[in-house]
């Protein structure tokens, strides 16, 4: 028996040895666990082939983990590639694979995930996006005012910015998730790099390149309620080793989950959300349901404003990228493309609902070249925009040219960059006028700018960093330059902690309609006054922020980075549409009968904002299989000067003193021009931006890298915002977002659900619909 | 409770702590692989066989046990760490960890022809002066090898390596 138990074991242990040989011997079975089993002398005997096979099995490198999510590598802050911990501004990068785990619909959305952001939704997939916050300034006056003019958003180095009115209509934007590398944000002023409007900072989108020779492609597509589809592809292929090809296409539908639209209240009192047609009804100047309503004007066709007041968002876009790289020293990027898009958002008119439909259809081309040490930049946008859908003179052609040219001398450890750059606007809202109907700029007007500019960027002894940038624009409008600057001092010890000082300058460009508004408004049916004129002004001075911030980063330890940011900033030389004057005579047009007209003239108000903040964040990549990164923001905004009174109580007020002295000098019949000294408070904060705003994102994989799950939170504290309509409180927010992933095939098709909003129904934006929970479903291919 | 989660960040911190070693062990393995397929001149080809380690590294541990039980040719293994630029040209092989990456620049200055082997450890450095340099290919630990800056390194090549790496220029 004994005999027998003996050889049973033998043949066991045998088998077993023969087996643990052969599971060694073919390697290409071996998991990871098996691999780490492997002792050094067996490692040491092997064939280097097989080694590095080995190595494939053990995947990623821990520090090559650290690098690719702490410590990002990032251009916008200094124009040139550097990790993001070294970078001398605050900045932050988010890549194409997290906007993907977190299942952000837009790109919009996708900023939830930056340190600093404060981004509320309107309607389904659009976004009120803010850096820093400085919003509804002035308060008391149109919603075109709280939307962000202050930051620069490009793509690629290329402004997609709306000179207009100011600010970014983000749907236009023709790129999506396939096209993008990764999103990188430089908060605070930086005109100094990038020239007017680049304010509150600058949101910088990074296109793909297509890397390699071999054909590749990637796909999206997710769909769920609110009739939401999202897709979006890329594929690009070498067609030599130097010389490669990217195209990309992006469509988008979503729908709101309510078709009512909200009426303001003409009693700034509470308003109320109304049904289309019955807003159609609202044409004199008459009560519903014992409210009073602003009514439109007769001739506004309310089923060409809304067609179709339940869709939220409706784009395509397709992008052609071509890549010539020489040599190192040569390389040529050509890219273009074209996109649509139709969102019903808020208004940037006067209208007597919050909400409007806004469509685009432009195309853009985009040359860039880097010779040795010369980067040229030359691009050119084309095409229209109905910014206020169907409302008289909100219809332009437009377009915008963008040239930028710079040299990177390298003189030891100093660096000196010297550029020019040109910018020329064209805005046209003539073709879209019908005989005798007018617009707001009735012709053919453009702006444009030279800039010259210089940067110095001298390392010493291998840690401290000086950096000083001037620029100097000189705009068709203004008279004087406007000087922008960039003074930065930055210290890195052992690479494990980086101090930084920054004082900057940076102000807003001028605008079009602020600039040459040339708009009478005869308001038949409507109270007093009856002539309304809007007026352009050329001789504003421009909105200028000044910073002065100090940031730490730290890393404890390998896998953790923690980044503080002290902020301080003030701004000045606010400008806005504001009563000028008015006459009694009326104008030239209109008989003198009594009933004045009121000149409106884009005005600077003695307004100025101080804000002091701070920003924290930090990741930790607690291992390959999770990752966490939390972040926020804490401050206080004091605004001084406020006008704390609508712009049509200052017209009423004006109305009775001129009718007063009107009857004291009947022939002179003098204009009086408004002063708003007896209108002016300081506030201890501006209510508009919320004391705290940030969020928390966790990222984990299990079953060997198959399943993923991403949850993400984004929350703001509550606060106000003051419209000439009325007044309306926001009250805190918690948004939850949760996508879970499972990769069916490899690393090459993935299926998941996408929740977004799962704690329900409340509203983010004053008049805007309550954002209530999606759920979507989609898959993501890529081979 | 509080064991538990003592249990459980104790168990991360282990596992962490063992992907880590893994990483670095493979990056050594590379580097004596390495020495198999390079030809260093004669006045290197006797006595120790210097790999030196410009600052701190984990794969300094890792090296030190392979230098316990393996040889290049008749020379043993001897790893040191680096401090001063002075000690650069003693080397066959010179590591510099990925915080090290902007000394570049100095130590191919210094080591010129000496048959130092400078390997690196962060992307794009063997286009910048590095013969070899460690890379993380879509997760997989691989190395980039510039065939004229081993060359102007003076040490010779066997053909077999470039077929292993990815080669730059």
């Amino acid at each position: 028996m004994k005999r027998i138990l003996l050889i049973i074991f033998a043949l066991i242990y045998t088998l077993h040895l023969s087996f643990a040989q052969d599971v060694k011997k073919d390697i290409s079975e071996m998991t990871k666990e098996d691999v780490m089993e492997l002792t050094y002398d067996e490692l040491l005997e092997m064939p280097f082939e097989d080694l590095l096979k080995l190595a494939e099995i053990v995947g990623v490198s821990l520090d090559e983990l650290y690098e690719m999510i702490l410590n990002k590598d990032v251009v916008s802050a200094s124009k040139k590639v550097e990790s993001s911990f070294e970078s001398p501004l605050s900045t932050s990068v988010i890549s194409y694979d997290e906007i993907k785990a977190s299942g952000a619909r837009t790109i919009e959305e996708a900023l939830r995930l930056v340190p600093g952001m404060i981004v509320r939704e309107k309607t389904n997939g659009n976004f009120d996006v803010h850096i820093r916050g400085n919003e509804n300034l002035p308060p008391h006056h149109m919603l075109l005012y709280s939307e962000n003019s202050i930051t620069l958003v490009m793509i690629d180095g290329r402004p997609v910015y709306n000179y207009v009115h100011g600010g970014t209509f983000w749907e236009t934007l023709p790129i999506d998730f396939e096209d993008i590398d990764r999103i990188e944000v430089v908060r605070g002023p930086s005109s100094a790099l990038y020239g007017p409007n680049a304010v509150s900072g600058v949101v910088n989108i990074i296109t793909k390149k297509q890397q390699i020779k071999e054909f590749k492609a990637d796909a999206h597509v997710e769909g769920g309620n609110q009739n939401t589809l999202i897709t979006s592809i890329g594929a690009g292929k070498g067609i030599t080793d130097n010389l490669s090809f990217r195209v990309t296409g992006n469509f988008q539908t979503m729908d709101r989950n309510s078709e009512l639209l909200y009426a303001h209240d003409a009693n700034e009192g509470e308003g109320g959300y109304i049904a289309r047609d019955v807003l159609d009804t609202l044409r004199t100047w008459s009560g519903l349901e014992n409210q009073w309503f602003y009514v439109f004007d007769p001739s506004d066709d309310i089923m060409k404003m809304y067609p179709d007041p339940i869709n939220s968002r409706d784009r395509y876009g397709v992008n052609g990228y071509i890549f010539y790289d020489v040599n190192d020293d040569i390389k040529i990027d050509l890219k273009g493309g074209y996109q649509r898009s139709e969102v019903l958002s808020t208004t940037m008119g006067d209208n007597p609902t919050s909400y409007a439909g806004r469509v685009s259809n432009t195309g853009y081309i985009d040359l860039h070249a880097g010779v040795y040490g010369l980067k040229a930049q030359i691009n050119y946008m084309s095409g229209w925009q109905d910014i206020v859908r169907a409302d008289n003179g909100f219809k332009i052609d437009m377009t915008n040219l963008n040239a930028n040219l710079e040299y990177d001398f390298h003189l030891g450890d100093l660096n000196l960059s010297p550029g020019f750059a040109y910018q020329l606007g064209t805005y046209d809202d003539m073709p879209f006028l019908e005989q005798d109907e007018e617009g707001f700029l009735n012709g053919k007007r453009e702006i444009s700018s030279t800039a010259f500019s210089l940067r110095a960027d001298y390392l010493m002894f291998k840690k401290l960093r000086l950096i000083g940038a001037i620029r100097g624009e000189k705009y068709s409008t203004q008279d004087v330059i406007y000087p922008s600057f960039q003074i930065i001092g930055s210290y890195n010890l052992k690479d494990s902690h980086f101090f930084r000082l920054v004082y900057s300058r940076a102000n807003r460009g001028p605008f079009l309609v602020d600039s040459y508004a040339n708009y009478r408004w005869v308001r038949e049916g409507r109270p007093a006054p009856g002539v309304i004129y809007y007026q352009g002004n050329k001789d504003l001075d421009l909105l200028t922020m000044h910073m002065i911030e100090f940031g730490y980063r730290v890393k404890p330890v390998k896998s953790i980075q923690a980044d503080l940011e002290v902020f301080m900033l003030k701004a000045e030389n606010y400008s806005a549409l504001y009563p000028d004057s008015v006459n009694l005579d009326g104008f030239q047009n209109v008989p003198p009968t009594g009933r004045p007209y009121v000149n409106i003239a884009y005005r600077n108000i003695d307004l100025t904002t101080r804000q002091l903040g701070v920003t924290a964040s930090v990741s930790w990549v607690v291992n390959k299989n999770l990752v966490v990164k939390v972040y926020g923001t804490f401050q206080e905004t004091r605004a001084y000067n406020v006008i704390s009174v609508t712009p049509d109580a200052t017209v009423i007020g004006m109305i009775i003193d001129a009718n007063l002295r009107y009857q004291l000098d009947t022939i002179n019949r003098p204009t009086y021009s408004l002063n708003f000294k007896g209108y002016e408070i300081d506030e201890e904060k501006n209510l508009s931006t919320p004391d705290f705003y940030g969020g928390l994102v966790v990222t984990a994989n299990a079953l060997n890298e198959k399943l993923w799950i991403n949850t993400n939170l984004y929350s703001y504290t509550s606060h106000t915002l003051r419209s000439k309509y009325s007044t309306v409180d926001i009250e805190s927010k918690l948004i939850w977002n949760a996508k879970i992933s499972y990769r069916i095939y490899k690393e090459n098709a993935t299926v998941f659900i996408n929740v977004k909003n799962i704690l329900g129904q409340k509203r983010e934006f004053a008049y805007m619909d309550e954002i209530g929970t999606l759920y979507l479903f989609g898959a993501e291919i890529k081979f | 409770m509080k064991y538990r989660r003592f249990i459980y960040l104790a168990f991360l911190f282990i596992l962490f702590q063992q992907v880590q070693a893994q990483e670095a062990k493979f990056k050594a393995l590379f580097m004596y692989n390495f020495t198999k397929y390079l030809e260093w001149p004669s006045t290197k080809q006797s006595g120790d066989f210097v790999i030196g380690i410009y600052g701190s590294s984990p794969i300094i541990d890792e090296l030190g046990i392979i230098a316990q039980k393996k040889r290049v040719g008749a020379q043993p293994i001897i790893v040191k760490q680096i401090s001063s630029s002075s000690e650069f040209n003693k080397c066959n092989i010179l590591f510099l960890p990925e915080n090290r990456s902007s000394k570049l620049n100095e130590v191919v200055s210094i080591t010129g022809k000496s048959g130092t082997v400078i390997i690196t450890d962060k992307e794009g450095l063997a286009k910048q002066g590095a013969g070899l340099n460690y890379i993380n290919i879509n997760g997989k630990q691989s190395f980039e090898i510039n065939r004229k800056n081993l060359e102007e390194q003076g040490v010779k090549i066997n053909s077999v390596l470039l077929s292993l790496g990815n080669v730059v220029e």
